[in-house]
């Protein structure tokens, strides 16, 4: 047995009985988003993608899981995309504009556009798939993102513009990530039911989907983008253990994967060291958070909370939960760079005792008090995170105890609010207001914490309305700092996503919050079976 | 005989009615329904966007009414549709359970093999370094947890025998080649635990028939060695190995998670875990009860047995 070969065996005899830190050296940058490209596209070969769990429909509308999102992904198109920055890029819509006032947008269309079964795709699809999404029947968990559209028509059979009822700074980003373009005739013929079966505009079409077991592509020969997609086809193949994906990985039965829970990430890079496989990691546009009933007893006073944000120390959290894979963010990731500031801003992110103790006592609790932390053992890391939380504040003499609360019950309490704090999940999207509005505004659909503050939602209200970005910037700079002031929650790290890779698949782009779509520019550096 | 057997099949007729019940009730009663677990805490939903969820997927009517809902389509001999997948309850399980019989079977079938000779060894030559031997590998069989053994077979053998390596199911009928190799490592796995119950078991049973009089007796009458212990001591021994052997096969025909996830494969464990944590009510209900169908059938079969392996026993 050759040295390596002993490194990945001794990591496997380990890893299921370890509880605590595998250590978190990593060879990869974050941040990179491609590999080198070192090789001329190929076409052909099939990818087999190791993921975790099934999915669970493939209609884009409905979908609420990340495994369903990955394969749709790669079947569907929308008007607009995101680019590895967080940018807008055309997708089936070459071009568009916005009216000055922001509330007309005109999309011109793609020409020779068709759907996979044959029929082309034109202006009237795009607005039926509007009102699709948008429709009470359908019930979409996406529809309220475009609950400021009054009227979607066409123009002509390549134009289409959509009228809102108020500016919405978001309607592209939102448009990107929601709405895909569907072929009305294929929906009418399926009575509208689209969990088995699709006909999309995208790089690949549904061939076989075996439950429980695995989805295979094949490549749409008719595909817009000329040259693309490159892989003839891709299967992705349920593995629920994190283990046997690497070692799908590492035996070449498997040449993609992505890992959620990072303290695999070290013997993945392990193995990386020969040779086998590339281990790589991206900034993610997920954050890990700790969340404050604000109507609960201490919870209910903004000095509570702010000392329990100088009471925390956010990189020891990341080193002990998140295993060093991540950065210390505030409410929007490092991965909007284009919106985020720097997390030295904050003065609250310095740990200081000393203060947290003077804000505990000019509140009222000298003494310190106890409470709960709800946390999902579903989420390792966000269980991991409340246990360090808990010890930290030991510091400020307050007792915190974690009760580890299965995800259907967490999500019960969650809707009802009926918890005094927790630990959870949560993502930035693709815009600020997406990442805020929901979450912070007065009455929120996602404001769990029951947070209200006058001036934030006249910010957040000023940043949906306002369409030039560097006002943009100015009124979430000033929210961002805003908020951690009140903290209704504290922000303490975002995670990385984790992927391992065949050294042979080149040419793969991450784009954070939908990472398997941008596999239809990947490819082969030699030829695959 | 047979008048026993369609007794006992009648009485488990309430006790299946019981068995809807407790696992509509379970899986109901529980916190969180299947569109909190749907839109988890991410989505951006209206109440009256959940409403029209709650109407969609009929669990806004009162739980007498979905029970009965559920029980009247079972009457006619429809298990439901999946509310996550759509896909029909009967065709999941058929899938499903074709996997666990066969992972089961086959760990059975090598746990037998291998158990009740060593535990017949370890008893007849009690305190010699072959029971040590035997009793050894037992214990180890019993302190050696599913999935971390699981989990080294996966690592070794995608390193040394990737051939021996499996993550997709190809079903016997599909390749019975390619299955028999796939499913070796997770029946090993599997079969290690149950040979180390069957080796104690057979090891205390076989010690206690040797010391009965009628063995005694057939050695007085100069049996050979050999046939004393296949005809006297072993058949006499296998009504207790033959219970445990019937509960284990039982237990397992309800899913072995653990080595299913490891393994990847698609077996009745994994979709009623997954059910269970999607909110998948149909789903939990009808595999449960079809769980507890295959139980009491496997009893029965293992109460008739006991007929023919000791024939004084008589049915009442």
């Amino acid at each position: 047995m050759t040295n390596k070969r002993w490194l990945v065996a001794a990591a496997a005899l380990l890893l299921p009985l370890s509880l605590t830190a595998c250590g978190s050296t990593s060879s990869a940058t974050p941040g990179s988003t491609a590999l080198a490209a070192t090789s001329r596209p190929n076409i052909g070969g099939t990818l087999t993608i190791g993921i975790k769990g099934d999915a669970l429909t493939m209609d884009p509308m409905l979908t609420t899981d990340e495994y369903s999102k990955s394969v749709e992904s790669l079947l569907y198109n929308s008007l607009v995309k995101l680019g590895p920055q967080q940018q807008v890029e055309p997708d089936l819509a070459t071009t568009w504009s916005v009216a000055p006032n922001g509330l007309v947008y005109t999309f011109h269309l793609r020409p020779k556009v068709s759907f996979q079964q044959g029929s082309p795709m034109t202006a009237s699809d795009v607005v039926y798939s509007f009102h699709r999404i948008m429709s009470p029947q359908l019930a979409s968990p996406w529809s309220s993102f475009f609950g400021s559209v009054k009227n979607v028509q066409a123009l002509n059979s390549s134009t289409v513009q959509v009228t809102l009822s108020q500016p919405d700074a978001a309607f592209l980003p939102v448009v990107a990530s929601f709405l895909v373009i569907m072929n009305p005739t294929f929906v009418a013929q399926h009575n509208g039911d689209l969990q088995r079966v699709e006909d999309g505009t995208g790089p690949y079409m549904l061939q076989k989907w075996i439950p429980n077991e695995s989805i295979t592509l094949v490549r749409n020969p008719h595909y817009f983008v000329p040259g693309e997609p490159r892989f003839q086809k891709i299967v992705f193949q349920i593995i629920p253990s994190t283990t046997a994906r690497i070692a799908a990985l590492q035996s070449g039965q498997i040449q993609f994967a992505e890992f959620s829970d990072p303290k695999h990430f070290a013997q993945l890079e392990a193995m990386a060291s020969s040779h086998t496989i590339v281990a790589k990691r991206y900034l993610s546009s997920d954050y890990n958070m700790f969340g404050f009933n604000t109507q609960w007893g201490p919870f209910r006073h903004q000095k509570v909370r702010l000392a329990f944000s100088y009471a925390i120390n956010r990189s020891a959290i990341l080193a002990s939960a998140g295993f060093n894979q991540g950065q210390v963010t505030g409410i929007l990731t490092p991965a909007l760079s284009r919106w985020a500031i720097p997390t030295s801003d904050y003065p609250s992110y310095t740990q200081n005792i000393a203060k947290a103790k003077l804000l505990l006592k000019e509140a009222g609790y000298p003494h310190g008090f106890s409470f709960n932390i709800m946390s999902p053992p579903t989420l390792p890391m966000d269980e991991a995170s409340a246990v360090v939380i808990a010890n930290q504040l030991q510091a400020i003499g307050v007792t915190a105890h974690v009760v580890p609360t299965e995800w259907g019950t967490y999500v019960n309490n969650w809707v009802k609010r009926n918890f005094e704090s927790f630990t959870g999940l949560n993502s930035d999207w693709t815009d600020p207001d997406l990442a805020m509005y929901a979450a912070l505004h007065t009455g929120g659909s996602t404001n769990a914490f029951q947070f209200s503050n006058q001036q934030v939602d006249q910010l957040l209200q000023e940043g949906q309305a306002t369409q030039n970005f560097a006002q943009r910037f100015q009124i979430y700079s000033q929210l961002q700092k805003l908020v951690v002031e009140q903290s209704p929650m504290l922000f303490t790290f975002a995670g990385y996503d984790l992927f391992g890779m065949s050294p042979t698949v080149k040419g793969y782009v991450h784009v954070a919050g939908d990472p398997f779509r941008t596999l239809d520019a990947a490819w082969y550096a030699k030829s695959h079976s | 005989m047979g008048q026993y057997a369609i007794r006992r099949v009648l009485i488990a007729i309430p006790t299946m009615l019981g068995v809807t019940i407790v696992a509509f009730l379970m899986i109901h009663l529980i916190p969180g329904n299947i569109v909190q677990v749907m839109l988890g805490t991410r989505t951006n939903v209206t109440p009256q966007q959940i409403q029209q969820l709650y109407r969609l997927y009929g669990i806004d009517q009162p739980l007498y009414l979905q029970y009965w809902h559920w029980l009247s389509q079972l009457l006619r001999g429809n298990l439901g549709f999946s509310l996550r997948t759509g896909l029909p309850i009967a065709t999941l399980i058929s899938q499903s359970f074709g996997v666990t019989a066969e992972l089961a079977l086959g760990a059975l079938v090598v746990a037998v093999v291998v158990a009740v000779p060593l535990g017949m060894v370890a008893a007849l030559y009690q305190n010699s370094p072959w029971d040590y031997l035997a009793r050894g590998v037992a214990l180890l069989g019993l302190i050696i947890p599913n999935f971390w053994l699981g989990t080294m077979l996966v690592m070794v053998t995608s390193i040394y025998f990737p051939v021996l390596s499996v993550f997709n199911y190809v079903p016997f009928l599909t390749n019975p080649m390619v299955n028999v190799k796939d499913m070796i490592v997770p029946i090993i796995t599997l079969a290690l635990s149950l040979m180390a119950i069957i080796t104690r078991m057979t090891r205390s049973a076989v010690l206690e028939t040797i010391q009965l009089d009628h063995v005694r007796t057939a050695r007085a009458k100069g049996l050979k060695q050999f046939a004393v212990n296949m005809r006297h001591v072993l058949r006499n021994s296998l009504i207790p190995i033959t219970t445990i052997v019937g509960l284990q096969f039982g237990y397992l025909l309800g899913g072995a998670i653990v080595v299913e996830n490891v393994f990847s494969l698609p077996g009745m464990g994994r979709l009623i875990v997954d059910a269970i944590n999607q909110r998948d009510y149909p789903v939990v209900q009808s595999s449960i009860l079809f769980v507890s169908a295959i139980f009491v059938l496997v009893n029965l079969v293992v109460d008739i047995s006991y007929g023919f392996i000791n024939p004084q026993i008589r049915y009442q």
